[in-house]
């Protein structure tokens, strides 16, 4: 008798304590690319609460192997019925929120705060900022970005003799050096080594071969197919010649890619910065970056992005405490952490140029060349992912014929008339 | 008569013993490939020929994983779902069995069949209202989504079933005449008798659970909340991130489990897969 | 009350649990899906009514012929295979001498039934790597060329039927061995002291006794032939191009990737109507093959 008084007597002070003290629950949903990028957020909500007490952080986090897995699960959570107050998405999956009014736009919040955070304005690119603009008006705070960039392995390139690549590389040169890297040390009839992988697990492995080309798998406002246009014909051709004709790249699926340039299997690859966490986990040193090969010298470079952000859910029943740590998330201090320590490596690359292009933080990193990160965005013209709103059907039906391309079972024409043909008919369909 | 040496049945006897050990290493050696491969290393993962003997000093997969991924956490989900799910079947089938096998009331042959063709009903199937069912009930992201819906099971209570058929009536009748009631029948004569069957059941709808991921898959998003199956897919993580070595400690843990029910319990699961296999 | 009426209470009390049960996720569940074959709806708006259209939509959708061809060739392929190999290792280990050699043979082959299809399908992921993998490693020692497992529609088609066989081997030979044992032995000697040969005694004792065991076999191997997902998912992820994508995984990317209820509904309506179609024919067929004794 005595411990059940006692017992209600306590909750009840829990209960009117909380009330009166205000502890909001803030439920924040982010992308768990990794599990050990796990102890990098805990962190920073730790930080948040620690000068915010009164708010309490319900952090959510969800794997996938990409960002369209990740929306996927994330979409899933939602049709469940889970209602988070702020998510960490790219702008893959801002359309698709937004289509479904789920995000509301923060312009009213920025104007008010306008002093706090014109030094977080003046410090980002201004092509990030846009990426996260519709119709004029602005959904989330840059968080993060990452482009594509070829990574090599210096020491192949050392033993072999072969120059490093340089700025303006064009698709030819590429070819060559991907030639002489490619190499049968045991005279198998097998390649050892090759010069380059591709990648057709995700967007990022295709869409910049397309973009150097001069062109787009959409028109400009995502309306319309453009996987029909000749160029892109072309440039499925090149890929698929690079490993059937050329032969200087292996047929998708020949292993971890990472792994395999680190043990000297694969002379280039591409990627934006996040092989950084593997290289840096296995102190591997020997590789630095150089931007995307030019398709040839008359086109000119156009960067391929993608930026993330945190965006306020509508259903939010506390936008002031979730607007706070969205402000939290874009300060210089939070954002330095982005960079990653060797202790503790991170994936992508800070949206603050204070911050990416500095040697203090990000020279401590590999690669060597980490400037030309932020330099793509800004020396550039620069485009994010090309993302429809129903952007897990696009990147399904792309990928499924680039695997298809890539494994010799249909050709470039086919594979992309297919495709153009299922994009069309998906695109009617909304 | 003398008998040559190399008589057909010979031959055939050596033929069909190299079949059987040619075999049986088809259906070994993959495991032995993941043992060995989760105490080796990003490089020698895939070194050929591959190294088959363990190196059992080198533990770093195994930490990493564990830093990684609340992997036993994992085991205690699908350990405490399996079991309640199992408990759960073994109370609803055995007195559904119990009534279909001995108790005379209206309409239990036609019920009794149409639940049987409930077993044709794939999962696959009445997963979509389900996930409707859990979602406007706000059973989404729980174990209950999981266990709640399979503690009923057409299956067991078919298998329950006939092995309560085999049980001499005379027990039962006399029990009768000294006026006992159903339920103390099934409670003081039926279940006890029935340890094998129920062992059985057991031992299979464990297994069964322990090794789902198809309703995991779908219902359960929190990482805390993860089965073990759904670890391991979650684990795939990016094709190249997410070293082979580590997937592979991760595969060996989840194995573990399932080798101890199997040398313990081996009996019960060959015996529950004959005797589904051997109604008449 | 009668003891009639008494009866039924107490019957229907001890069924309830199961009965509830049965309607609430069995019954019930199958019927909402087949109303909801009729309306289109993706979980945010509401259910719109659409009559045939999902059902028509069917006919023209390539990835549903696809995926349907697919499920077919893994029907097929792993029912028939599992069979055939499952009898006649269970032959083979029949024929041994020594129990603790027939029982050992069995434990080994059963293993793999009881772990679960994600882990092995994670690793024969590795194993069938077409490059770095220990499968076309050692085919490569006896001379047989690169094999590209899991990135060619074809070959990763069989890939997907080896790793199922593989993993469900076990229970087939152990319920042809049970089948087996329970043939009396003196059925073979009778038929030996007749002048019949091996395999005169396996045509017409083994096969027409085991018509029950075949039977049970086909129709719990179809069943789950049907509902293949988790290797499919796991070893290809429904590649390359769509190549190993089943009914089962089709219906979930459909439901819970593109969140198109209605459609997946229809989906999963035409996989049911298939199992409890070929179920049906198998009963009516066994009448004139299998032969009980």
């Amino acid at each position: 008798m005595r411990f059940s008084k006692i017992g209600l007597l306590v909750l009840s002070l829990a209960v009117i304590g909380s009330v009166a003290f205000g502890v909001t629950t803030v439920k924040f949903v982010f992308w768990l690319w990794a599990p050990e990028a796990l102890e990098g957020w805990k962190k920073t909500f730790e930080g948040f609460v620690a000068e915010n007490p009164g708010i309490q952080i319900d952090y959510i986090p969800v794997p996938g192997a990409t960002w369209g897995e990740y929306l996927d699960k994330v979409s899933a959570m939602i049709a469940g019925g889970e209602r988070p107050d702020a998510m960490w998405v790219a702008t893959e999956g801002m359309r698709f929120l937004l289509a479904k009014n789920l995000i509301r736009p923060l312009n009213d919040y920025i104007e008010r705060d306008k002093a706090e955070l014109q030094e977080f304005f003046d410090d980002v690119a201004p092509a990030l900022r846009d990426a996260m603009t519709f119709d004029g008006k602005i959904y989330a705070l840059p968080y993060s970005w990452n482009n594509m960039v070829i990574w090599y392995n210096t020491k192949m390139f050392d033993e072999l003799g072969i120059p490093y690549p340089t700025e303006n590389w064009t698709r030819e040169d590429f070819i060559a050096i991907a030639k002489k890297l490619t190499v049968d040390k045991d005279n198998d009839g097998k390649p050892d080594q090759y010069g380059f992988a591709i990648e057709p697990a995700y967007f990022g492995g295709t869409i910049p071969w397309i973009f150097a080309r001069g062109t787009s798998l959409f028109n400009e406002d995502l309306t319309k197919s453009n996987a029909n246009d000749p160029r892109v014909i072309e440039v499925m051709q090149f890929l698929q010649d690079l490993i059937y004709k050329e032969k200087v790249a292996p047929i998708p699926g020949y292993g971890p890619t990472f792994e395999l340039f680190m043990a000297g299997k694969i002379g280039m690859f591409a990627a934006g910065r996040w092989p950084v966490v593997t290289f840096v986990q296995a102190g591997f040193k020997d590789c630095d970056i150089q931007y995307w090969p030019l398709w040839d010298k008359d086109t000119p470079r156009l960067t391929l992005f993608g930026v993330d952000g945190i965006v306020l859910f509508t259903t939010s029943q506390h936008p002031e405490e979730t607007w706070k740590l969205i402000k939290y998330l874009a300060r210089k201090d939070v954002q330095a952490k982005l960079v990653g320590t060797l202790e503790s490596p991170v994936s992508n690359i800070p949206v603050r140029r204070s911050l990416a292009t500095s040697e203090e933080l990000m020279g401590a990193l590999p690669p060597k060349h980490f400037k030309i990160f932020y330099d793509s965005i800004e020396k550039y013209p620069a485009k994010p992912v090309p993302a429809p709103i129903f952007f897990t059907q696009v990147e399904e039906i792309w990928l499924r014929y680039v695997s298809a391309i890539l494994a010799n079972e249909i050709s470039a024409q086919a594979g992309c008339l297919k495709a153009h043909q299922e994009f069309t008919s998906l695109l009617e369909e909304h | 008569m003398t008998k040559q040496f190399w008589k057909p049945g010979l031959l055939w006897e050596i033929l069909s013993y190299l079949i059987l050990i040619g075999g049986a290493v088809i259906i070994v050696m993959p495991f032995l490939w993941m043992f060995s491969t989760s105490f080796g290393t990003p490089e020698t993962a895939f070194s050929l020929p591959p190294q088959w003997f363990p190196n059992f000093s080198n533990i770093r997969a195994y930490r990493q994983l564990i830093q990684a991924v609340p992997f036993f956490k994992y085991m205690w989900n699908s350990f405490k779902v399996a079991t309640l799910i199992t408990l759960g079947q073994l109370v609803t089938c055995s007195t559904a069995a119990y009534a279909f096998a001995r108790i005379r009331f209206w309409g239990r042959d036609f019920l009794f069949f149409l639940l049987l063709s409930t077993m044709m009903i794939p999962i696959h199937v009445t997963i979509i209202p389900l996930f409707i069912i859990m979602r406007y009930t706000g059973l989404c992201d729980t174990h209950t989504s999981l266990i709640l819906p399979a503690i009923f099971s057409a299956f067991g209570v078919f298998l329950l079933r006939q092995f309560f058929l085999t049980i001499p009536l005379e027990l039962e009748e006399a029990a009768k005449i000294d006026g006992a009631s159903h339920l103390w029948i099934y409670l003081r004569i039926i279940l006890p008798l029935s340890g094998s069957a129920l062992s059985t059941l057991a031992v299979l709808c464990f297994v069964y659970f322990w090794n789902e991921l198809f309703r995991p898959l779908i219902f359960i998003n929190s990482i805390e909340k993860y089965t073990i199956p759904l670890g391991l897919v979650m684990l795939r993580g990016q094709y190249d991130v997410g070293s082979v070595p580590r997937t592979m400690a991760a595969v060996t843990l989840a194995v573990i489990p399932a080798v101890i029910v199997f040398v313990l319990a081996q009996r019960y699961l060959i015996e529950g897969v004959v005797v589904t296999g051997l109604k008449e | 009350m009668t003891l009639k009426q008494k009866e039924n209470i107490i019957g229907y009390s001890f069924v309830l649990p199961t009965l509830v049960g049965f309607f609430c996720f069995s019954l019930g569940p199958m019927l909402s899906v087949i109303v909801l074959s009729f309306f289109s709806w993706d979980l945010w708006t509401l259910p719109r009514f659409v009559g045939f259209n999902n059902y028509k939509a069917l006919l023209h959708d390539v990835h549903f012929l696809n995926t349907f061809k697919n499920t077919l060739i893994f029907v097929g392929g792993v029912v028939t295979l599992e069979i055939i190999v499952g009898l006649f290792i269970a032959v083979l280990i029949e024929q041994k001498r020594y129990r603790f050699l027939k029982s050992g043979f069995r434990t080994v082959y059963f293993f793999p039934y009881v772990i679960s299809s994600v882990a092995i399908a994670l690793v024969w992921h590795f194993l069938l790597n077409p490059d770095l993998g220990v499968i076309n490693y050692y085919l490569g020692k006896i001379g047989i060329p690169r094999i590209n497992w899991l990135f060619s529609s074809h070959w990763a088609r069989v890939s997907v039927i080896v790793v199922e066989v593989w993993k469900n081997i076990g229970f087939y030979v152990v319920v042809f061995l049970a089948g087996l044992q329970n043939i009396p032995k003196q059925l073979y000697e009778a038929a030996e002291v007749d002048g019949a040969n091996r395999r005169q005694q396996f045509f017409h004792i083994t096969l027409p006794l085991l018509s029950p065991t075949f039977f049970f076999l086909s129709v719990i191997g179809f069943i789950n032939a049907f509902q293949i997902f988790d290797t499919p998912f796991v070893l290809t992820r429904g590649g390359p191009g769509g190549a190993t994508r089943t009914i089962a995984v089709y219906i979930y990317e459909t439901g819970f990737r593109f969140f198109r209820m209605g459609y997946a509904a229809t989906l999963a309506c035409i996989l049911f109507a298939c199992i409890a179609l070929l179920t049906l024919v198998q009963f009516i067929v066994s009448r004139k093959w299998v032969f009980y004794r």
